[in-house]
This record gives C-alpha cells, structure tokens and sequence, in this order.
C-alpha cells in the first residue's frame, strides 16, 4: 500500500514537473525560434560565408581561407585595428568616468534632482542623424563653438585634422551617451544605505570623503562590468565615423567595423566583409565571457 | 587539450561546411542563366503576343516629385491599355551601390531600375543585370540610338541596360556670390590657373565662404579628383597583357595632385575638408561656396529647385583645361535602364516593352511637356541633361529642342558650353576601390601641411596595385 502511495506521488510529481518544464518551454519557444531565426543562423551563415567568394545571383563559391589572407594582408586592416584601440582608449579617458561623476553629482543634489536626471538623459533620445548633423553644425569653422573661441579672443580650432578628428568623435558620443550610463549609475547609488552617509555626515567627513570611503566602494563591480561594456561596444563603433568624417582624414578615424561596411557596401566584396565579422566574434565572445563572469560577481 | 580538439574539429567542420554549401549554390544557380529572354521580335502588336498575365515592377519616382509620378501614372495607364495582360507595380527605390547587392540577395530589386552608367561592368560582372543583347538587336530603334551612350554598359560584346542619359562633369557657379563681390564670370573656355585665381577673388572666409568646394568624404573625393587627373591627360588603370596597370600616379596625376595642393595653399577650400556629395551641394545650396563641382544638371537642380537660387543666378563651366585651348576633360556620367536579371523570361521581355514603348514618340515627349508644365505651377525649373539616348540632330533631337523652347521653367546649357564638354567614361575595373584609395590622398592634401605628394601618389598607387589590380585578371 506504502508503495503504491509512493509510486502514485512520484508519479503526480512527475507529471507536475512535466506540465511546469512543457509551459516553461512554450514560453521560451518564440524567443528560441527568433533568436534561432535573426541571430544563430545569421551567424552561421556568416562563418560560412568568410570562406565563400559570395555572389547571391551567380551562388558562393569556395575559396577556403582566401578571404581572411587577403583581408590579413591588407594595410588597412591594422591601421584600423590601431584605430578602433584608439578609439577605445579614447572613450574610456573622456568618457567612462563621465557618467559615475554625473551620477554621483546628481545624487548628492538636495534639491531639482529629477531635472539633472531628465536633462543628463535628454541627448540619448536625439536621434543619430540628427545628431551627427547637429554636431558637424558646432564643429563647423562658423559654428557655434568656433564663434564662442573666436569671441573671447582665441583662434578657431579646427575640429577635423588628422590629431583631433576621433577625439572630435569620442567628445559628441560621450556627451550622446552618458545619459543612460548615468541612470545605471544612479540606480545603484541610490541603493546605498542612507544611515552610512548620515553617520559619516555626523563623523564630519566631508563630500569628498563620503565619496571615497562610501559610494566608490559600493558601486565598484558596477564600474568594473560598465567599463567591460564600453569596451565590448566601443570596438563595434563605426556610425559615427561614417556619417562625419568617413573614415578620414587620412583613415584616421577608419575604425574595424567601418571597415568591415567599407568590405561589404563599397567594394561589395561580402566574403571578405564577413571574414572581418567572424574575426571580430571569436574576439567578442571572449569579452561576453569576461563579461558573464564580471556579472555573476557583481550579483554575488 | 579536449577544449583544443573541439575547438579544431569546430573550425574543420565549418570550412567542410563552406566548401560543400558553396559548391551547391553554384549548380543550383546555374540554371538561372536560362532566364535571359531568347530572340524573339518585339515590335509585334499586343495583340500577337501570349495573354497570359505578367506582372512587373517599375522604377518609381521619389514622393516628392509629384509631376513625375503623374506622368509616370498616365504612361502605365498608357501601356496597360496596350497590354491588357500585363499587371505594373511601382517601387521608389532609387539606385544605390551600397544598396545594390542587397537588393539581389533578397530579390527584392523592382523588375527595371535606372543605374549609373559608370556601374555597367559591375552589375554585369556580378550577374545584376540581364543580358538584353537580343532584345535590343530586335528593336526597331536600335540604328537610331546615340553612339556615346552605347559603350559604357556594353560588356565583352553583350550589352546589360537601355541607355537614358548623360552628363559630363562640370563647375556650377553662384553668380550672385561673384556679383556681391565684384568679380567678372570667368570665360567658358577657363583653365586651372584661372579658376584658382577667381576663386581667391570670390573668398570670404570670415563669412564661411569658400571659393570652390571640392568633395574631400568618402569615395566621392576620388570622383572628383579625377576629372582633373582626365583634364591633365591622365589615366586611372591601363590594361597590360591582361593585367590592369596603375597609372594615376603618372605625370598627369602629379600635375592633378598639385592643383589640390595649390587650392589648399591659396585658402580658397572650406575649413571643414569631410565634404560628401550631400554636403557640398549643400554648402553650395547655403550661399557658403562660390563653384562647386558636380555633373551637369545634377548641382543646378540642388541649387535652384531645393536651394531656392534662382535659375539666373546658376551658371555651368566645364572642368578648365591645364593650359589656354586644352581639352576640357571631365568624368562621363549618367543614367541607363536595367533588367532585373532575376525576372522571368516574360518578365524580362515585358520590361524592356515598356522601357521602350516610348522611345522616340511624341508621348514621351508630351510625358515631359506635362511634367515641366506641372513643375511651373509649383516654381519648380526643368533641368535636362545634356546628352540623351537620341542625337541632338536627328529629327527626335529637334523636336524635343522645340519641345523645351517653348516653356519659361526650363534651365538652358550655353551652346559654347555644350562645345567645349568633353566626357571621358570611367574604368571599368574596381573604380570605387581606387575612389577610396584616392579619398585618403586628398584628406592627406587638405589636412596636412608639408605633403610630399609625389611619394604619397606613389604609395596609393603601389597599394591599389598590389592589393586590388594585382588579383584581377582581365577576360
């Protein structure tokens, strides 16, 4: 009888677990078919495409590792490699601890904080054509920046050459951009216990010293995991460049996935293009996986 | 060591996979090739020809150019009329390189589209176009087409499009920026000293005016480039015992390479050198640049119809000659039609019927009376081209002569203008690869200051050369 009891309940726990597994399966179903659709066989199809000369009328024709020597082989390939760790470099100089020092700003505001938050976030929801036209405006020689340089006595600077274009660049991304990292930010500062600071404020430590001995600490895995992001986005730039400098001058600001649209769209060589793109998986795979890592440490 | 091997077997597994899929795309498309319409006449009267229902899908027109799409309107009712079987859709797609391929690959590109005639090999060589040889030895007018528009998308003795028109590349001036100043308009038949000096005459910085405006973005740098290289004598490529040759880092090239130099030393450029086609129309379009170059009708229609420059203000020069008398060489550019090589054989066939349903008729030329007569009533000037698929002596020629005399809205070539053009067809090899090679010696030119030019020519053409002539072989 005992054991009837117990066969009849691992039967229904079974049974329970099988109708919990099939209705969580049917819930990820249109995610797995999507993703399976517009991300894996794209990606399959990609790494197979690098080792194809492609014609999409005449049909693909192998040619083995040809397409990734002769993009290996190419000058342009390194310098913009060079580039995009310039870029990358760039970004995190000017921008990354823009953000954090924003957020940080906007938390210790006592009063009119709701608006810095609506106003930082403001320029995330210009959208990019926009912005670039925008941008190329207060670089112009007789736009807004150069009239106020040029008004207070100083020469016009001159926003495009070979040294300043990609800090040019970085400048208007940053300021694009750091709306949404600022809220990142905020969400954790705010998460802090309020008695820490009040106690501080009672030890008398100043701003500076809340910041330091309080709030740093307690955003540093979100800083670590942010600077990983940037990194993993910084490196698939090329938007930017393209609508304002084209690269140039000089493929100053040729950046590896504008290169890659260059491959694709210019020379109309997709082989090559998607050479590049796998090239540029196997490097991005690795960082998600430095990414997850960082992630799970930050939610321990 | 496992992770190792998997990773090796992984990458094995996917070259395996490449070698396999490619060769199977290869004879699935094989096939394909019988698309192309087999030599039948096409002059036959509707009513001979098989009524089963076919349906294509024409070029359109921009939403903005509302004249156009009612005459494009009345000429389908026109051609449905004619052929009742044959179903017309419009797409508004216009023609892109960037955007070609894609459209291939999806096979979603309209049944007929209008092309650059500077990409006939390209979209033959690539199979983005059908073969309309036979269809074109079967038409009635084929004698009566004009020769300069039938070489460039004749491709090893097969042609791929219909010709439309074309233009040579010219200088557009803005002559209320001369008049403000005080500066005569050059002579039409100018050189590059004189354009150097009349636009230092023209400059004003301090206002954000530049003399002349060169495009220094993306390829449309190398484009511009060229029409002084083709000026100076210059070649882009030769074609040596099957291989192509660089050559515009030749003498002419130099000489071309210098003139930039020149203009940039004189100061007469705008500050900002990343100028793409859109930009620097625009900048002219704004009053901020005095000459700007472009095709023949293409930066007038920007200045006058969407700038809103009036029309007496535009005034069109040829690319000046490098010495007093010397051939005013520019590129050739222009328009033809394309066949959807992926359209059915009936498809096929339909299309090129209604591409030349009006060839040469009098309703084509009523199609264009009433669209310049729309344009007038929404202060809008009519600008042609300069060369078309008739000759502009043949009895078509004059009627269409006659045809654009009678309106006011209609922007008109000087005739010693139309004598000095002289086009010259861009290569057919690799061109926009040599366009981007070229744009980074320009930026070279336009942002720094001691510029060696013969060794910067010199390493852009050994890298065209050994990084893309090298690995063509000439058919």
């Amino acid at each position: 009888m005992a054991s009837q009891m117990m066969t009849s309940s691992a039967a229904v726990k079974k049974k329970r677990n099988w109708n919990l597994y099939m209705w969580g399966t049917l819930f990820v179903l249109p995610e797995i078919i999507v993703s399976i659709l517009f991300l894996w066989i794209p990606i399959i199809k990609g790494v197979l495409f690098s080792f194809q000369e492609v014609d999409f009328v005449k049909g693909n024709v192998y040619v083995g590792l040809r397409n990734y020597i002769d993009i290996t082989s190419s000058s342009d390939f390194y310098i913009a490699i060079k580039n995009t760790l310039y870029y990358m470099g760039l970004c995190v100089v000017i921008g990354f601890w823009v953000p954090a020092a924003v957020a940080i700003a906007v938390s210790e505001l006592r009063r009119f904080q709701g608006l810095a938050r609506v106003a930082g976030y403001m320029p995330s929801i210009i959208p990019a054509i926009v912005l670039y036209g925008m941008w190329v405006w207060f670089y112009d020689p007789i736009g807004p920046i150069n009239a106020f340089l040029t008004g207070i006595g100083l020469p016009a600077a001159d926003f495009f050459t070979k040294g300043m274009s990609m800090i040019s660049i970085v400048i208007m991304e940053t300021w694009q951009n750091f709306g949404g990292a600022v809220l990142i930010y905020l969400a954790s500062v705010v998460g802090i216990p309020k008695d820490l600071y009040e106690a501080a404020e009672i030890d008398g430590a100043s701003v500076w010293q809340r910041i330091k001995f309080i709030t740093l600490p307690h955003i540093r895995s979100l800083l670590l995991l942010m600077f990983l992001l940037q990194i993993i986005n910084t490196s698939q730039s090329f938007q930017a460049q393209l609508a304002m400098t084209g690269g140039g001058p000089d493929n100053a600001t040729l950046t590896y996935m504008l290169l890659m649209n260059r491959h694709a769209f210019t020379y109309l060589n997709f082989g090559r293009a998607t050479a590049m793109g796998t090239m540029m998986f196997v490097v991005m795979m690795v960082l998600s996986f430095f990414y997850l890592k960082m992630q799970k440490r930050s939610e321990l | 060591m496992r992770i190792r091997g998997i990773v090796i077997s992984m990458l094995v597994l996917m070259i395996v996979l490449a070698g396999c899929s490619g060769s199977k795309n290869v004879n699935t498309n094989a096939g394909k090739a019988t698309n192309a319409p087999t030599n039948k006449a096409i002059d036959q009267p509707a009513t001979e020809k098989p009524a089963e229902p076919v349906e294509i899908t024409v070029q359109g027109q921009p939403p903005d150019r509302t004249e156009a799409i009612e005459q494009l309107n009345l000429k389908i009712e026109r051609f449905k009329k004619a052929h009742p079987n044959v179903t017309i859709k419009t797409d508004d797609w216009q023609y892109n390189p960037n955007e070609i391929g894609i459209k291939m690959a999806a096979n979603n590109a309209p049944t007929e589209f209008n092309a650059y005639l500077t990409e006939g090999r390209v979209l033959a060589e690539k199979g983005w176009a059908a073969d309309v040889t036979s269809l074109i030895e079967n038409w009635k007018n084929k004698d009566d087409l004009n020769p300069i528009m039938t070489s460039p998308f004749s491709v090893d003795g097969k042609i791929y499009g219909i010709p439309v028109d074309a233009y040579v590349m010219t200088i557009t001036l803005n002559k209320k920026i001369f008049e403000e100043k005080g500066v005569p308009l050059p002579s039409l038949d100018w050189t590059w000293d004189e354009l150097i000096e009349t636009a230092k005459q023209v400059n004003d910085p301090a206002k954000g005016i530049a003399g002349f405006i060169p495009m220094g973005k993306g390829t449309e740098a190398g484009w511009n480039w060229t029409n002084f290289l083709f000026a100076a004598g210059g070649d882009i490529q030769t074609v040596e015992n099957g291989k192509l040759k660089a050559q515009f880092n030749n003498e002419a090239g130099l000489k071309a390479l210098e003139f930039y130099k020149q203009l940039k030393d004189a100061d007469v450029l705008p500050k900002n050198w990343a100028l793409g086609y859109g930009d620097a129309l625009n900048l002219f379009n704004q009053g901020r640049g005095a000459m700007v170059m472009c095709g023949s009708g293409n930066a007038a229609d920007a200045a006058i119809n969407t700038g809103g420059i009036s029309k007496d203000d535009v005034v069109i020069y040829p690319i000046p000659s490098v010495t007093k008398g010397a051939k005013h060489t520019g590129v050739l550019g222009g328009s033809f039609k394309v066949i959807n090589p992926k359209a059915n054989e009936a498809q096929q066939q339909t299309a090129f019927e209604w591409l030349t349903s009006e060839y040469f008729t009098d309703d084509f030329l009523n199609a264009i009376d009433g669209e310049i007569t729309s344009r007038k009533a929404e202060n809008k000037v009519y600008i042609p081209q300069t060369i078309f698929y008739w000759t502009p002596e043949s009895e078509f020629g004059q009627k269409w002569t006659s045809m654009l005399a009678k309106h006011d809205n209609v922007f008109t070539y000087d005739p010693e203008l139309m004598a000095l053009l002289d086009g010259k067809p861009e290569p057919q090899y690799e061109t926009q690869a040599f366009y981007a090679e070229m744009a980074n010696v320009i930026q070279k030119v336009f942002t720094t200051k001691d510029v060696d030019l013969k060794k910067i020519l010199d390493e852009a053409a050994a890298k065209v050369q050994t990084e893309i002539y090298d690995k063509i072989t000439v058919q």
